[in-house]
């Protein structure tokens, strides 16, 4: 029960800390997503008239949307999680503090933001009529969920690693960038080659973001889909958690 | 570990990995990994045994370096030993570094929170107690600002009145104490030994053995990561200091001896025997011997003079081996020796300076003074600086 007290502490704690000294503090919530979409209509479809096959205008704009806020929530909740003990060092040296919550608060705070302005932009392309809310929406929710428990596995696992080696956080951005070039945000997987097109396949977060679409946008229910994202994540969670005990226990040697 | 044991420290020992060249983090992070001993490393604690009950007052005592921060750091469950154990039954509260824990950028009343969380309270517990903390730290309209606002004394203040607002098991200082303000070192070393007459249990790590002896009744003395001492407190901080006083005037000594000014330096003193830099208290008309080593860069015999003053600098008697004709026994090619012997110093009761030249062999230039304090002591009425010998006589 203290526990989890301290656990909602630091979260709140960490979701106050993005927005304070801002003027309009947790606003930047609603206001982000709002913005951002515009801005993405105005680039993609106005000025670069982007179509992904027969999919134009306000399509193209909830295609987009389906991808890049499961990706930004991923990579954002990646890259805090990696860095939450190099940059807590000086606390780590002088409280006793479980160190799995360093790692998990600022990832599951960073999800918890992004996830909130992904409602709001799941309401507004509802409001557009490019959303249908079927069954499909539950796989969907399944395929966000994953996303959010891969980034804070791969947290746990890079952020000891980025102690140990500060070439970790140095590098994570590049790799970031490729991996989402590597997923089907910008692009439709079935508009290319055959060959390329299976290769994809082989990155988990393709499944996972490709499941989501087809919920919302097509109301399509295939589990199968998920198969291979969910044993990647039960295989990626155990994984980071065995290493996260052992190496958790020796950062402060090389902090 | 039997029930009346709050703190078991079975073999403890803890080692660093060396880091700074690439090659040996490669192979400390591989150590790391695969769970295994660092290679290259640096021993900091070795073969740590003691266990404290509840109710108990132990103080760690030891030089900079020595280990004390490290153990207590394994104690509270920030660091992990390398070797050995360490078993806690009951609630910890550290008070290790000014401001542990506070953020700057969150009031003093939002940090009473966080930190209260972090000791293990609840928080309808810290609801309740949150008036008797700020209470307690005595700061005022300060409480709702910044924490980064706050004086050193200030964050010290909270940070106690925190953890005596959790009345935890085992109560872990480190030097804190030393950073706030009298009235406030007063009122928290007051509620220590409150806590301590409750049953509380103590772990204080201070060089002030005032503080020490106050409020602990064990201490246990760490010397380059070992421990040398362990027992009474009065015994342990006595050794301690015994031997701080011999280290310190062993490296006056070699201070001198690179500092002194030119080619003839005092390199050692002793009064009546005794050669640390303490005052030597001797009864009045007691014998008063004085023996000093000269160093001579280059190889003449120097001479030395010796003068008596009372405290405030008034002189008493000076003489100097040159007046009267005396020559120092050659200890070494470049060390010499003399000893003057006061058969009955007839000083009256006070405090007296004997201060020790070392001059050229021609005593024209002086080149080095030591000084040493002797408290002379005896029940006299007499005025002045000496006893002066004398008769009365009736006409």
């Amino acid at each position: 029960m203290k526990s989890t007290q301290l656990a909602m502490a630091l979260l709140g704690r960490e979701l106050r800390e993005r927005y304070l000294s801002t003027f309009a503090g947790l606003a930047w919530v609603l206001i982000t997503p709002v913005m951002l979409l515009a801005i993405y209509a105005f680039v993609f479809v106005e000025l670069l008239g982007a179509r992904f096959g027969n999919r134009v205008g306000g399509d193209v704009i909830a295609f987009l949307a389906l991808g890049m806020w499961p990706w930004h929530a991923f990579a954002d909740s990646l890259a805090r999680g990696t860095s939450a003990l190099t940059g807590n060092a000086a606390l780590i040296g002088q409280i006793a503090i479980p160190r799995v919550w360093l790692v998990l608060v600022p990832t599951l705070g960073a999800a918890l933001i992004h996830t909130a302005s992904f409602v709001l932009v799941l309401l507004i392309l509802l409001i557009m009529g490019r959303l249908q809310m079927g069954a499909g929406a539950w796989v969907a929710m399944v395929a966000y969920g994953l996303i959010v428990v891969n980034a804070a596995a791969l947290s746990l696992l890079l952020a000891p690693l980025n102690v140990f080696f500060r070439d970790v956080g140095t590098l994570l951005p590049q790799i970031l960038t490729f991996w989402m070039l590597l997923t089907p945000i910008f692009f439709d997987r079935a508009l290319l080659r055959a060959d390329l097109g299976e290769w994809l396949a082989l990155n988990p977060m393709t499944g996972l973001v490709e499941a989501l679409r087809a919920g919302l946008l097509h109301d399509q229910v295939d589990l199968t889909t998920l198969y291979s994202p969910l044993l990647f994540t039960l295989v990626l969670t155990l994984c980071s958690v065995i290493a996260a005990r052992r190496f958790l226990a020796r950062i402060e040697d090389f902090l | 570990m039997s029930a009346d044991v709050l703190l078991e420290v079975v073999g403890v020992g803890k080692r660093y990995p060396r880091v700074h060249r690439r090659m040996d983090r490669v192979r400390s992070v591989l150590d790391a990994i695969l769970n295994r001993p660092y290679r290259a490393h640096a021993q900091i604690l070795q073969d740590i045994d003691f266990t404290l009950k509840r109710g108990e007052s132990l103080a760690l005592i030891g030089e900079n370096g020595a280990g004390k921060s490290t153990l207590l750091r394994m104690i509270c469950g920030i660091a992990e030993p390398s070797a050995g154990s360490v078993r806690l039954r009951g609630t910890v509260a550290p008070l290790l570094e000014l401001g542990a824990g506070f953020h700057p950028d969150y009031s003093g009343r939002d940090n009473i929170r966080m930190n209260a969380l972090l000791l293990g309270m609840a928080s309808s517990e810290i609801d309740a107690k949150v008036q008797q903390v700020i209470d307690f730290a005595e700061l005022g309209d300060y409480i709702d600002e910044p924490v980064k606002h706050y004086s050193s004394g200030m964050k010290v203040r909270l940070g106690f009145a925190v953890v005596a607002s959790a009345r935890p098991d085992l109560l872990i200082t480190d030097e804190v104490l030393a950073v706030g303000d009298e009235s406030f070192q007063k009122k928290c070393i007051a509620w220590i030994e409150e806590y301590l007459r409750d049953g509380g249990t103590l772990l204080l790590v201070s060089h002030s053995m005032y503080h020490v002896q106050k409020l602990c009744k064990h201490a246990l003395w760490l010397h380059h990561g070992r421990v040398e001492a362990y027992g009474d407190v009065f015994d342990v901080s006595q050794r301690y200091l015994a031997w701080h006083e011999r280290k310190t005037a062993q490296r006056r000594a070699e201070e001198r001896l690179t500092m002194a000014t030119g080619d003839y330096a005092v390199s050692a003193v002793a009064i009546n025997g005794e050669d640390r830099d303490t005052p030597v208290t001797l009864p009045i008309h007691a014998l008063l011997d004085v023996d000093v080593s000269l160093h001579s860069a280059d190889g003449r015999p120097p001479v030395l003079a010796v003068g008596i003053k009372r405290h405030d600098g008034t002189p008493v008697y000076g003489v100097s081996s040159e007046l009267d004709g005396v020559a120092p026994i050659r200890v070494s090619d470049q060390s010499y020796r003399f000893s003057i012997r006061y058969p009955e110093l007839s000083l009256l009761p006070g405090t007296y300076t004997v201060a020790l030249h070392a001059m050229d062999p021609e005593a024209i230039r002086l080149f080095d003074t030591v000084e040493r304090t002797i408290v002379v002591t005896g029940r006299s009425r007499e005025v002045g600086l000496v006893r002066l010998p004398h008769q009365w006589h009736r006409a």
